[in-house]
Formats: structure tokens, C-alpha cells, sequence
């Protein structure tokens, strides 16, 4: 510990210059106390799997530590945090992709993919056919992740539009145009359980460059 | 009509637009069917996103060191006790009360051989300690006679000696060396 007593810490951002320049170990553990709900909940909404989203959170915060003398203390440590986060969960996802764990989503780019995946009940689903729930994390794990990371940070953890441009290092008029894809993706996979009845390409109401799935490549 | 784009619609659900488009657009909306149902499908998807609660992060419980390897020790032994205990309680409540009246009575009669013994035991001891009593009483009385006895004898014998010593000093005192011729 330091001669100096450490002063209560106001902000995320004097409490990381204090991480940064003294290696403060309590200052680091007030941004843990304050990030470590919000940051486990975005890896939670993003990969609907509670375990992989609690080591997630704390990959995040080895890496914060990590790469601490990288941060500029210009910007805001929110910011930063988060940026380290989603990325944590894009790769996460990429891998458990390329092993067959979940559902091919589209492209590469996410912006242009021929085909999304349309939500049907599985068995399982239909066990629990009363879990609304249920079904709203099955569909938005099946949103293109682009799209999801807008939606749920706009929606779930109550970013600006402003700040998830910053996030994500786009326009803000990128992060609107992803947020109208993610809504209209997810409206439409989960229409079907909406409406009670199968999925129609009719059912699309305005993505119509996107269509459905064919059901045998559905959970690849 | 000029429809506002999809971009702007979605901020204005966010409340994301200055307050002067944000009344534009709902005044829009009130008039426009089109936008209306789309506005109207995404306010029900939002509402259906709302629906994905997260629990709560557990907090993580601080434990003392010694408590880890406690812990599960006091757990079986706590589950030990209750097994015991709920055996010896079965044990008990499922053997019938027993028939207090007849067990009295079947006893009854050896209580009152026990209890003749008992009372013929301690007869015999109370006579043997007044006997071992009465012997010692007499031994004593004994033992201070012949104690008189000797401490008379020895009074008279001394007396004796005193008298005997007496003539001699009187014999010696009358002495006198006889002349010589």
C-alpha cells in the first residue's frame, strides 16, 4: 500500500488512473464492485449460457487489468470495458460456432446474409411453451450477432445510441441501422410463437432480403 | 405522404430524438397506418424482450478457511444424530406401553423377599457392631485396671525406695570414724 491512504474513489475513470499509475489493487476492485453485474449480464444476454457468461466477466476484467496501461485516460473506462467484453463474447461465439455448439448465423459481415434462422419450437421449447422467456433468449441467440450486441445494449443494458457507437467504433447512423435489423429479425423469429403457427415467408414483415431457413440445416 | 426512416422511428421508440422530432414523429404516427405497424410490431417485440429476466448475481460467500473442510463434517454428523435420534424415537413409540398394575404385582413378592433380606443383612450388621462395641468397652476396662495396677504398684515400690534411702542418709549422718588405738 501506498504512504498516501487511498482518497474514496468518485469515478470509474479516477479509479482506473489509480489502477494504471499505482497499480491500486482496492481501486480495481471498486470498478469490479460496480462492472462485474452489468458486464455478466451483457455476457449473459449474448450467449445465454449463465457458466460461459461468469467466466466471461472475468476474462473481461483479467484482460482490463491486463491491458490497463493501454487505456487512454481521456476515454471513458465504461467504454473501454464494454468494448473488451463484446469482443469476448464475439470470439466465444465464433468458436462455439465453428464447433457445431450453436446454429450457423449468417455472413461474415452480418450485414448482407442471404438467410437467418428462423425460430421454431424445439421439443424442449415446447415443454416449457409457457416460458415467454424462453423463447425471447432462444430468438435472440438466433439474431445476427451484429445486430444482437445493438440490441442488447441498447435495450437490456440502456446504452445511447451515442455510446454504442463508441462502443462498437461505427457511425451512430450504423448503430441505428443495425438496431432496426436486430428488431426486425427478432420480430419476425418470433412470430411464429407469437401467432401460435408455423413460420410463412409471408411472415416476413419488412426484412425481405432475409428468409427462412430450411428446417434440416435449422441447428447445424 | 413522407415517411420518417426506419432509423428515426426506432430512436423515437428509445426516446432517442430532440423533443421537437420526437413530437413530429408521434404526431406522424397518428396519421400513418404504415409506420404505425411497424412501430406497433416493434413495440410488441420490445415488450417480448422485457419478458428475459436475469437472476440475480449470487453473492459469493466468504468463508473461514477451517469452515471447508468443517463444513461437510457437520453436515453428516448433524444428519448422523438425526437418524439416531429418529430410530431411538420410532424405537420407543412403537414397542406398546407396558401393563404397570401387573408388573407391580408380579414383582411384589420378590420386592418383599429383597426387602426381608435387605432388613435381616443390616439386623445382623447392627448386632455384629454393638458386639465389636461392647468388646471394646470391656477390653478397655481392663486395659484401665491392670494401667492402676501397675501405676499402684509402682507408687508403693517407690515409696519403699524413698524410706529405704532415708535410713541410709541417717545412718550415714550417725556415722563416726571410729579412734584410732
Amino acid at each position: 500500500m501506498s504512504f498516501f491512504s487511498p482518497a474514496p474513489v468518485a469515478t470509474d475513470e479516477q479509479a482506473m488512473w489509480r489502477v494504471q499509475s499505482h497499480d491500486d489493487p482496492e481501486a480495481f476492485a471498486a470498478i469490479m464492485h460496480r462492472w462485474q453485474g452489468p458486464i455478466r449480464n451483457l455476457c449473459l444476454r449474448m450467449t445465454a449460457d449463465l457458466h460461459r457468461a461468469e467466466d466471461l466477466t472475468q476474462e473481461t476484467f483479467s484482460r482490463l487489468h491486463a491491458r490497463r496501461r493501454e487505456w487512454q485516460p481521456t476515454a471513458k473506462l465504461s467504454t473501454y470495458l464494454w468494448r473488451i467484453a463484446i469482443n469476448l463474447c464475439h470470439d466465444e461465439n465464433r468458436r462455439r460456432t465453428r464447433h457445431g455448439e450453436v446454429p450457423l448465423e449468417t455472413g461474415e459481415d452480418g450485414e448482407h446474409a442471404p438467410h437467418i434462422t428462423v425460430f421454431q419450437p424445439t421439443p424442449h421449447d415446447e415443454l416449457e411453451a409457457g416460458e415467454r422467456a424462453d423463447q425471447v433468449r432462444a430468438a435472440l441467440q438466433r439474431v445476427t450477432e451484429p445486430f444482437r450486441t445493438v440490441l442488447v445494449l441498447r435495450h437490456y443494458e440502456g446504452l445511447k445510441f451515442r455510446e454504442i457507437a463508441d462502443v462498437l467504433g461505427v457511425p451512430e447512423g450504423t448503430v441505428k441501422s443495425r438496431m432496426v435489423e436486430g428488431l426486425s429479425q427478432l420480430t419476425r423469429l418470433l412470430q411464429p410463437a407469437l401467432n401460435d403457427s408455423p413460420p410463412t415467408a409471408s411472415a416476413a414483415p419488412t426484412a425481405v432480403a432475409w428468409q427462412p431457413r430450411p428446417q434440416t440445416k435449422a441447428h447445424l | 405522404m413522407n415517411h420518417p426512416t426506419r432509423e428515426d422511428l426506432v430512436a423515437h421508440l428509445y426516446s432517442e430524438l430532440p423533443p421537437e422530432r420526437q413530437t413530429e414523429l408521434t404526431a406522424h404516427l397518428g396519421q400513418c397506418a404504415e409506420c404505425q405497424k411497424l412501430v406497433t410490431e416493434w413495440r410488441g417485440t420490445m415488450a417480448e424482450l422485457d419478458t428475459w429476466k436475469l437472476p440475480a448475481p449470487q453473492p459469493k460467500r466468504e468463508r473461514a478457511p477451517g469452515n471447508v473442510a468443517f463444513a461437510p463434517f457437520l453436515k453428516w454428523a448433524v444428519a448422523a444424530c438425526l437418524a439416531i435420534g429418529f430410530g431411538f424415537l420410532g424405537g420407543r413409540l412403537s414397542v406398546p406401553a407396558p401393563d404397570a398394575a401387573a408388573l407391580r404385582a408380579a414383582l411384589a413378592p420378590e420386592l418383599q423377599k429383597i426387602s426381608a433380606a435387605v432388613d435381616a443383612k443390616l439386623a445382623e450388621d447392627r448386632q455384629a457392631v454393638t458386639d465389636i462395641l461392647k468388646t471394646m468397652q470391656s477390653q478397655r476396662t481392663e486395659d484401665y485396671a491392670s494401667l492402676r495396677r501397675a501405676v499402684e504398684t509402682l507408687a508403693v515400690n517407690t515409696e519403699d525406695s524413698l524410706e529405704t534411702a532415708q535410713r541410709q542418709i541417717v545412718q550415714l549422718a550417725s556415722f563416726t570414724e571410729p579412734t584410732k588405738p
